[in-house]
């Protein structure tokens, strides 16, 4: 299948040209579901392969850190180590080694590759609301969600700016739970 | 705060990603458009991952027309219909109770019908890149898709340019069915879809037979009643559903026939309606006699009678069709031979 080629999500066929960048819905040659298909340019742009990285021609000459038959073309902005046109990854317009796009990309340093969070809120507001459909279970969730609360009131939260209104409604319903227990353990003490 | 909420805007929409045919776990996914990049939010209870997709990387933008807007147009005005009988019948009732509930049914399935009436046709919509083709589960109405896209298509044209009509019919025969060469390799591209697996109809060979079970099951149980032969039926009835369910997931992406697939789905929706109103029948029943639901006989009651003798033939037509599919399916696709490993003495003896 040529690169270019657009096909049909739902029967895999081929869709012409005659069918791109039209203004309403057009029938699917191959199972007549309609279909609009939006092209730009970049579905014609040839794929550039990597570079490979020059070996070596003169004595004494910088090597790659990684590569040492290989010629040092760019140093990498994080660590300093030098690094050949196979190790370079360029990532908006700074040069990293493969090591530190790794670690950067695991400790939440470079943003534009981070692809998971966990949202510290949302577990603690969750701990603290859900159980409330069996009431037994928050003697131990009520504590468990303010733990999280306070721990991780600092920790970074979703991508999306979000407020810290779930940490608060997860602190009050925990403490409206415990305060619940208290209460009935007050009362059934002075029962008995 | 102000500066870092400005770095994304809300797109309209939420959809979500389902995790295959049988999924207990579904995953929330919202659409925020960045200054060069489509960010795809994927939000579970606890965590959420995130898809960049940038405005210089978009092939294209590829839109499906779906039918699910009139699935549940018929799900929720059938529901509307069977609230609308038992307020008919309990009008016939002197307490009025039975009315004021089924009416309150008939106005909340009457609403969930207008709003999504109102919302407009489903679709769905995949973006292509040069490594991927992705779904974009809150584009799910078409209304909506055009209004994202009018939005994202300025900062894609503002990253790669426009393409006229000419230069489409101009590029595409130039790029035409030709094979990559060997310098320069094809660049990766992955189908949305996976591919077709083989499934020999194991679970539908058992669904089928069940189905045709049903027949001398049922004559019994009208003819023999007891409380062994209700539970019999009972138990068949309840394998049969486990059948269907099982026969669905196992025929999802693959190579069975569109007609083939379609018997698990009559099965099941035959099942389930003809549950649901011998229930309401006998609801409505209860009511008009004001006392608990009765034991319904097809030997005493007609309408019993009726859905009895309609279920019944269902199942026969069903199974039966449905081995004569699959004896043709199995012929014309016979499973794979599966693959020997000659011992080691035989090649040395050989060699």
């Amino acid at each position: 299948m040529s690169p270019s080629s657009v096909c049909c999500t739902k029967c895999q066929a081929l869709l012409a040209d005659k069918l791109f960048n039209q203004p309403a819905l057009q029938p699917c040659p191959a199972c007549g579901t309609p279909v609009q298909v939006e092209i730009f340019p970049a579905l014609f742009r040839p794929f550039t392969p990597g570079k490979a990285g020059e070996p070596i021609v003169v004595d004494g000459e910088s090597s790659c850190f990684y590569h040492p038959q290989k010629k040092a073309a760019v140093v990498c902005v994080a660590c300093g180590r030098f690094l050949c046109a196979l190790c370079d990854c360029e990532l908006g317009g700074q040069h990293l080694c493969p090591a530190c796009l790794e670690a950067g990309q695991q400790k939440g340093k470079i943003k534009s590759l981070e692809n998971h969070r966990t949202l510290y809120d949302s577990m603690a507001l969750a701990l603290a609301a859900y159980p409330l459909l069996i009431f037994y279970f928050t003697i131990i969730t009520a504590p468990a969600a303010l733990f999280v609360a306070i721990r991780h009131w600092n920790s970074p939260s979703s991508i999306i700016p979000r407020t810290k209104i779930r940490f608060v409604l997860a602190i009050i319903t925990a403490l409206m739970e415990l305060a619940g227990w208290g209460v009935g353990v007050y009362f059934l003490i002075h029962q008995t | 705060m102000a500066t870092a909420d400005k770095q994304y805007q809300r797109l309209p929409g939420a959809g979500t990603r389902r995790q295959g045919l049988v999924s207990a776990w579904s995953t929330r996914s919202r659409l925020y458009l960045g200054k060069d990049h489509l960010l795809c939010v994927d939000s579970q209870l606890t965590s959420e991952d995130y898809k960049r997709l940038y405005s210089r990387d978009i092939q294209a933008i590829i839109v499906r027309f779906s039918n699910r807007r009139n699935i549940w147009n018929a799900v929720f005005g059938g529901l509307a219909a069977l609230a609308a009988i038992i307020t008919l019948v309990g009008l016939s009732v002197p307490e009025m109770v039975t009315v004021f509930i089924a009416l309150g049914f008939v106005g909340l399935f009457g609403i969930f019908l207008l709003i999504n009436t109102a919302c407009g046709p489903t679709c769905v919509t995949h973006v292509r890149t040069a490594v991927q083709i992705e779904e974009l589960p809150s584009l799910n109405r078409l209304r909506r898709t055009r209004t994202v896209m009018n939005r994202l298509r300025p900062l894609i044209v503002e990253a790669q340019g426009q393409l006229t009509s000419e230069e489409i019919q101009t590029k595409a025969a130039e790029a035409g069915p030709a094979v990559a060469s060997a310098s320069v390799p094809a660049s990766p591209f992955i189908s949305p879809i996976a591919a077709l697996k083989h499934y020999h109809g194991r679970a539908h060979l058992i669904l089928f037979w069940l189905l045709l079970a049903d027949v001398p099951s049922t004559l019994i149980t009208v003819f023999f009643k007891s409380g062994w032969t209700e539970a019999f039926a009972i138990l068949l009835l309840l394998g049969t559903a486990a059948a269907a369910i099982v026969a669905l997931v196992k025929q999802h992406d693959s190579n069975m026939p569109a007609n083939l697939k379609s018997i698990p789905w009559i099965g099941l929706a035959s099942l389930a309606l003809f549950f649901i109103t011998s229930v309401v029948y006998g609801i409505v029943l209860a009511i008009k006699q004001g006392t608990s639901i009765p034991e319904l006989s097809p030997l005493k009651d007609a309408v019993t009678l009726a859905l009895t003798i309609v279920s019944t033939t269902i199942s026969l037509g069903t199974g039966s069709l449905g081995l004569f599919w699959l004896r043709k399916f199995r012929s014309a696709n016979p499973r794979p031979p599966p693959i020997t490993v000659a011992p080691p003495g035989e090649l040395s003896d050989k060699t």
